[in-house]
């Protein structure tokens, strides 16, 4: 059964199409996952499935509901942790979840039921009747992703939702989606992350200018770019000169520059090794690390546009 | 009837905001208090020098009238008695010449053109009194037309109670809205299945309620603080307090739509509604204005809310009286309303 059936769906701003004729089907139960760099035509999808933002072509149905002719159908279907926290902060966090609750019509005692469950799984019971302007970020967060939780709906969208936090809340948040899915719930995820991607979904649909250019789970997605090993370089100051000697290497299939260094994707990582550092070393970079390994889901993305995610 | 979570989340939040409340009701009641008792009781004589030159006994009787209606201070020469009035230290000094008794040399009046206001009154009253000595004219008869006490709150209570209804609705009404668009909170209300005129109609009636707060404590205060009278019916007065603050609700709506940040709507609000204010006749009557000024204040809805509200408190007039204020301040009401909704932004 799938929960969200997406059909040539596009969205025109000023004559470019930040989403360009979509086709999509998430099952129910499903972590999905949407990946792309920024402006890849993520963040429009969403807001057209969230149905604040009519589409230029196309429709999409969500739990059986059109986002075009049941807007208030769809909204009680699904539930939306905004990137940015969106709480008010004069009301305590357990204002904050009954009104959100009670916008979404629920009532009485179900309602505390569900706000009780919901401060103690973000772990924020001891704090229940705190003011929210009170709260660490770390806490907002918590809070803000709990809100989208109160109506129990069938659908989550969570938009970059672990951007900006450290390792370890990092690892918190993915132990709550998964808890989240274990209960029944279908998430649609958007991320940069590729490892979050890798570690959380059920399948990934990778964007790029509107596009959806790949569409698979990450294992499958690894598997299609080859038999393809990474070299992956630490080094900072490299030269542009460096990248296209690289690049002509026999044996090299992509070459990238990272925030960190460089990757390197070869079918004969071990075999070229040796010539990759000379290359390096003779423009005067200093290596800070090399290793070899196994392709990620990022350089799925590289293989299919010769970027990476952060371009 | 979703929308009442939303008016009571409203008045949740502006409850615990204190310096909203102090603006909403101590400020406004401070002013009420303040101009009400500085208005209040006689307004006591103008100080003026008196300097008589001529010692004959009509003199005398004279500057005795003038003692009546002055506060007069004695000096001995011309020259002393303009110098203190150059200093600023009175508004204006009379001169007896001699020669007065005998209609041979007028009366010198030397007064400070910065004091125009006072001024004129002095000359006014020195015209009169000089007149009426000489015999010219007969003494006035005063008949008042009421036959009812002048009561400066009749006229403060309902002047602040406008302008302060205009200012924390337009100001409070802009910023709700502007706070929640900053927060992310906008967008998270709309992506609940609640309609449009929903999620307004729950927060312009949390603004309306207000209004309705402010104006029930100001007017009792009056009431029952400052034994304000109420001549007319004060269902009256309730129709046109609702009237002004359905406008005030109008204006912040209409404000949040084209400023931005909350400094920005408080600035604009406080530009629209303090000359409106002072120009319509909430601080003063706009008798005091020169002519056409006065004609201005006729097209703004401060000086219909004021007349309609005056009319009512000190002259008891009924609703056929007060009509064409009523729709011209009613006409204003459409107009901001409708204006505000169309022009109100859904997109962030």
């Amino acid at each position: 059964m799938a929960i969200v059936e997406i059909q040539g769906l596009t969205k025109v701003f000023n004559g470019r199409k930040a989403v360009d004729d979509i086709n999509l089907t998430i099952e129910k139960g499903e972590i999905f996952g949407l990946l792309g760099p920024n402006g890849a035509g993520k963040t429009t999808t969403i807001a057209m499935l969230s149905t604040i933002l009519p589409p230029t072509k196309g429709t999409a149905t969500v739990d059986g509901c059109d986002i075009r002719r049941q807007p208030k159908e769809v909204r009680r279907v699904i539930g939306i942790v905004p990137q940015d926290v969106a709480l008010y902060d004069d009301l305590t966090a357990a204002e904050n979840l009954a009104y959100f609750g009670k916008l979404y019509g629920a009532v009485g005692e179900r309602l505390k039921k569900r706000t009780d469950e919901l401060l103690r799984l973000v772990q924020l019971k001891d704090r229940t009747k705190d003011r929210v302007k009170s709260f660490s970020s770390g806490m907002k967060d918590r809070l803000n992703l709990a809100v989208g939780l109160i109506h129990e709906p069938r659908l989550l969208f969570l938009d970059e939702p672990t951007t900006g936090l450290d390792p370890q809340a990092r690892q918190a948040v993915w132990e709550m989606i998964k808890k989240l899915q274990a209960e029944g719930a279908s998430i649609l995820l958007t991320t940069h992350y590729m490892e979050e991607a890798d570690y959380l979904c059920d399948r990934v649909a990778i964007m790029d200018d509107g596009k959806i250019i790949a569409l698979d789970s990450p294992a499958v997605l690894k598997k299609s770019i080859g038999k393809l090993e990474v070299i992956e370089v630490k080094a900072t100051g490299i030269p542009r000169t460096l990248l296209a000697k690289l690049r002509k290497l026999r044996g090299v299939k992509e070459v990238v520059q990272t925030s960190e260094g460089l990757r390197l994707l070869s079918p004969t990582a071990d075999a070229i090794l040796g010539q990759v550092v000379g290359l390096i070393t003779s423009k005067k970079v200093r290596i800070d690390s090399l290793n070899v390994a196994q392709p990620a889901l990022e350089d799925v993305f590289i293989k299919l546009t010769g970027r990476t995610l952060k371009d | 009837m979703r929308f009442l979570t939303i008016t009571v989340k409203e008045l949740r939040l502006w409850m615990r905001d204190r310096h909203a409340l102090f603006f909403t009701f101590a400020l406004p009641l401070l002013f009420i208090t303040v101009f009400g008792l500085a208005f209040s009781g006689d307004m006591g004589k103008i100080d003026v020098i008196v300097v008589q030159e001529d010692d004959s006994p009509l003199a005398d009787n004279y500057v005795f009238a003038l003692n009546v209606v002055f506060d007069v201070t004695r000096a001995d020469s011309a020259a002393a008695a303009e110098n203190d009035v150059l200093d600023g230290e009175k508004v204006a000094a009379i001169i007896v010449p001699e020669g007065f008794s005998e209609n041979a040399a007028p009366v010198r009046l030397i007064y400070d053109e910065t004091k125009q206001e006072i001024s004129s009154i002095v000359m006014r009253t020195l015209e009169g009194v000089t007149m009426g000595f000489l015999g010219q004219q007969p003494p006035i008869s005063a008949e008042s037309v009421s036959g009812k006490q002048l009561d400066p709150f009749q006229f403060i209570v309902p002047g602040m109670a406008v302008m302060f209804v205009l200012m924390i609705g337009g100001i409070g009404g802009a910023e709700s809205t502007i706070k929640e668009r900053d927060k992310g909170t906008f967008k998270r209300n709309l992506l609940a299945p609640i309609g449009r005129a929903s999620y307004l109609a729950g927060k312009l009636l949390s603004h309306f309620l207000i209004g309705c707060m402010q104006l029930a404590v100001f007017f009792g205060v009056g009431i029952l603080l400052f034994g304000m009278s109420v001549y007319g019916s004060l269902l009256l007065v309730a129709l046109i307090g609702a009237l002004v603050i359905i406008l005030a609700v109008g204006l912040g709506l209409l404000v949040s739509s084209f400023v931005h940040s909350q400094e920005g709507a408080s600035s604009a609000v406080m530009a629209l509604v303090l000359p409106m204010s002072a120009l319509g006749g909430l601080w003063f009557s706009i008798e005091m204005m020169p002519g056409y000024m006065q004609s201005i204040a006729q097209i703004l809805p401060t000086y219909h809310a004021q007349n309609a509200f005056t009319a009512v408190i000190m002259r008891g007039k009924d609703l056929a009286a007060i009509a064409p204020s009523v729709l011209a301040l009613a006409g204003f009401v459409i107009a901001v309303l409708v204006a505000g909704l169309l022009l109100f932004k859904w997109e962030e």
